[in-house]
């Protein structure tokens, strides 16, 4: 019977030539800030290999990684990256660049402070702003928690607080609309369409740093994955020339990608370009 | 505070809760200049979107098609044991959230499921077949009312005649064939208009499995808000054509169709 | 010569009987005529001939044969018209395509059927604008498409009115006479006198008496049956 089902399944799909290419699980962050568009036709070009992003929550583009659904995994979370190796899901992970995570807010609403210290614990007393969380269990979700633990002692409770449980996109257009603050990753900022009254009200912390590393799937857990061209894509691409193209990368004029791969050459640069 | 065109609440209202009355008007002009650039930019990528868009759904649609108007008609005709289980289930999974479909369709065809090995995810195969089965529900239940008053009346006639339970069927499915032609495009309707389940057995892969809603979903997402009414309205637009086609098609159809005197 | 056999055939609905039991044995001839009052059970008499229905006891035989296995030897038109939407040809030829028979003989057969029904001018108009007296005898030659050897009939005419009837009669006299019997409920007294060659009189869902016509309706034997015929 499954064999039936099997037999019609392929006869009902288009046939595609012999196509060399590999499926890249990653997040919709990183698909938003629009660095795939710009760096995947180049590497394609030189290799023939074309990458299909399929752009998820981290949650979720992990989740497909483990099941063998992907040849190739790029999020933004060190502990669930080590525990995907860990776990065997993964053979080998490589730092392929940073970014950071911004604050952002409303330009004219009048709050100051002079550390992430003083807005985090403001923030829970007065009361007097609002705060969209993503409440999704992304990178920027757990980060956005880091920072409350950290700062504040206490996960943040109240009205003015609101998990919205949903992309980035939606925190932030939720933000724009109630003029709320909230922790955004820097390309998805950039390259956001409907920022309204927002802007970056801080940046910099070295505790708001955002690590990318590319994973490559087992194949000896998934032996039908495309190891051999996922191997290609990573060297590629913390090769000097990926590196480089990803350095490179400007929305509106400003660098969004910071080159991780070669750490001693590239923590002499200046990063993010000013 | 008037919500402009696509709202629900949620997204798309941003755009006009904080506009005065000139802005909104200003947002509503952009997204009609928007949309008409898009159409007539005769842009690759728009065109590839809406091609795609129509495969999948119209496929979708033929094959829930083939398996639900001759079921749909086999439920109307016949009086057997658990005849009306099947009726009320498929009539409850009519509210099957796209999405809840869509997880489904994932979990069967991930390389971790049962059909993992046909290598079907995040193709417009599964996004086929994930549309297949969400809307066999609605063009089960449509064509079984269909058919049902039809039945009702041929049904001495037919017994009289000696037909066979075969030639039962093909009459009715052929003499409803206007009514159970809504049923279809109410289907298809269903089917175009969705984007929870193809976004997740899709994946949203520029250029392979991208459809017009998972791209309205993307551009919402990127604050794009513009650019995704302009989608939305090229859209509906595509709804409005297939409409006028249904009316058009049921007025021609009218001539036998006048219940007798 | 057709034979009818009721052997102890009863029928209910909802615990309720309304038919029976009937012990019949009768060799039809020409047209018969099926009289009795309104509720009196001749619908179900002609339905359980048909095996449209099926008896809840007993059985019924025509020619030896049980009645639901011979349906295709018989042709049955209903009190209403029933009409499939689509053009008079279709209609006609519905039995013809039930029985699978090929299209040109379906076609040949069509030409003689419209004729006969004087139908051929609408041929290929919507069944539905048909005029009552026009669909019944689109039904009646319907009925007869297949050359079935009897034609079951439900009080055709009794939605009819004068001309509509007459014609209808003019029909029936014509097929009768060609060797197709009838078995015929009618409600009009004098309809019956003229066509009855035997007359089956059903009361209170028994089949009361079974005669000859011209015996029937001047001496009939039961009281109820001398009631009806007087217009009681």
């Amino acid at each position: 019977m499954k064999f039936l089902i099997g037999l019609f399944l392929i006869i009902a799909t288009t046939i595609h030539a012999n196509e060399q290419k590999i499926i890249l699980s990653s997040t919709t962050s990183t698909q938003n800030s629009g660095l795939y568009d710009h760096i995947l036709p180049i590497f394609t070009a030189e290799t023939g290999i074309s990458v299909k992003v399929v752009a998820v929550g981290t949650g979720q583009a992990i989740r497909i990684a483990k099941n063998g659904d992907a040849d190739a995994l790029l999020v933004h979370h060190r502990p669930s990256e080590d525990a995907f190796i860990e776990e065997d899901y993964g053979t080998q992970r490589f730092d392929v660049m940073y970014n950071d995570f911004v604050l952002i807010g409303p330009k004219t609403d009048g709050i100051i402070f002079n550390n992430l210290n003083e807005f985090f614990n403001t923030a829970q007393i007065s009361g007097s702003l609002n705060f969209v969380s993503r409440g999704d269990d992304s990178g920027t979700h757990k980060k956005e928690l880091e920072l409350w633990g950290y700062f504040n002692n206490m996960p943040p409770l109240g009205k003015w607080y609101r998990e919205i449980g949903s992309g980035m996109g939606a925190a932030l257009n939720m933000a724009s609309a109630t003029n709320s603050y909230t922790i955004s990753d820097r390309g998805t900022w950039l390259s956001f369409g409907n920022k309204g009254d927002l802007v970056i009200k801080w940046a910099g912390d070295s505790i708001m740093q955002n690590p990318y590393g590319l994973i490559l799937v087992n194949p000896k857990k998934f032996p039908h994955t495309r190891y051999k061209q996922a191997r290609i894509f990573a060297n590629w691409i913390t090769s000097p020339k990926g590196q480089k193209i990803i350095g490179d990368y400007r929305v509106d004029g400003k660098q969004l990608f910071c080159p991780d791969s070669d750490k001693e050459k590239n923590n002499r640069l200046a990063c993010p370009a000013q | 505070m008037v919500c402009v065109l696509l709202c629900d609440g949620t997204n798309f209202s941003t755009l006009a809760l904080r506009a005065s009355p000139q802005q909104q008007e200003r947002h509503f002009l952009e997204i009609l200049n928007t949309t008409l650039q898009l159409i007539t930019s005769g842009d690759a990528t728009l065109w590839g979107i809406v091609a795609l868009s129509l495969r999948i759904s119209l496929s979708a649609t033929l094959i829930a098609a083939v398996l639900a108007i001759p079921l749909g008609t086999g439920l109307a005709m016949g009086r057997f044991v658990g005849r009306r289980i099947i009726i009320m289930l498929s009539s409850s999974l009519m509210a099957l959230p796209p999405v809840v479909v869509g997880l489904a369709i994932y979990l069967i065809l991930s390389r971790a499921g049962p059909l993992g090995e046909y290598g079907l995810l995040f193709t417009p195969t599964a996004m086929i077949i994930a549309q297949s089965v969400l809307i066999f529900p609605i063009i089960l239940a449509l064509t079984t009312e269909a058919v049902n008053p039809l039945e009702q009346t041929y049904r001495p006639l037919l017994h009289s005649v000696n037909a066979s339970h075969w030639f039962r069927l093909k009459t009715l499915i052929i003499d409803a064939r206007f009514a159970i032609f809504t049923a279809l495009l109410a289907g298809f309707g269903r089917a175009i208009a969705e984007v929870g389940a193809v976004i997740i057995v899709g994946g949203n892969i520029a250029g392979l499995t991208r459809v017009m809603t998972t791209t309205i979903a993307l551009e919402t997402s990127k604050g794009n808000l513009e650019l995704a009414l302009a989608l939305g309205l090229i859209l509906i637009s595509l709804a409005i054509i297939v409409n006028t086609i249904i009316h058009s098609l049921k007025s021609i159809g009218q001539k036998y169709q006048r219940t007798s005197r | 010569m057709i034979n009818l056999n009721y052997k102890s055939v009863s029928f209910s609905q909802n615990g309720t009987n309304l038919l029976g039991p009937i012990d019949l044995e009768i060799n039809l001839r020409g047209i018969t005529n099926v009289l009795g009052y309104n509720g009196a059970g001749k619908s179900l008499f002609l339905e359980l001939c048909h095996a449209l229905i099926m008896p809840q006891s007993g059985q019924i035989r025509w020619d030896g044969q049980p009645a639901n296995t011979t349906r295709d030897s018989r042709g049955y038109i209903f009190q209403h018209r029933i009409t499939l939407r689509r053009s008079v040809k279709n209609n006609i030829a519905l039995p013809m395509q039930a029985a699978g028979w090929t299209k040109n003989i379906i076609n040949k057969r069509l030409d003689e059927l419209l004729y006969m029904a004087k139908l051929t001018s609408k041929a290929n108009e919507p069944a539905s604008t048909l005029s009552g007296g026009e669909a019944q005898r689109m039904a009646l030659v319907r009925a007869l498409a297949t050359y079935p050897k009897l034609v079951i009939m439900d009080e055709p005419t009794s939605s009819l009115d004068p001309n509509a009837t007459t014609e209808f009669e003019k029909l029936i006299k014509k097929i009768a006479s060609s060797g197709v019997k009838f078995l015929w409920a009618t409600h009009n007294v004098t309809q019956a006198k003229q066509f009855a060659d035997d007359v089956i009189f059903i009361a209170s869902g028994k089949v009361a008496e079974y005669s000859p016509g011209d015996i029937f309706f001047i001496a009939p034997k039961t009281l109820i049956a001398q009631q009806y015929i007087k217009g009681l």
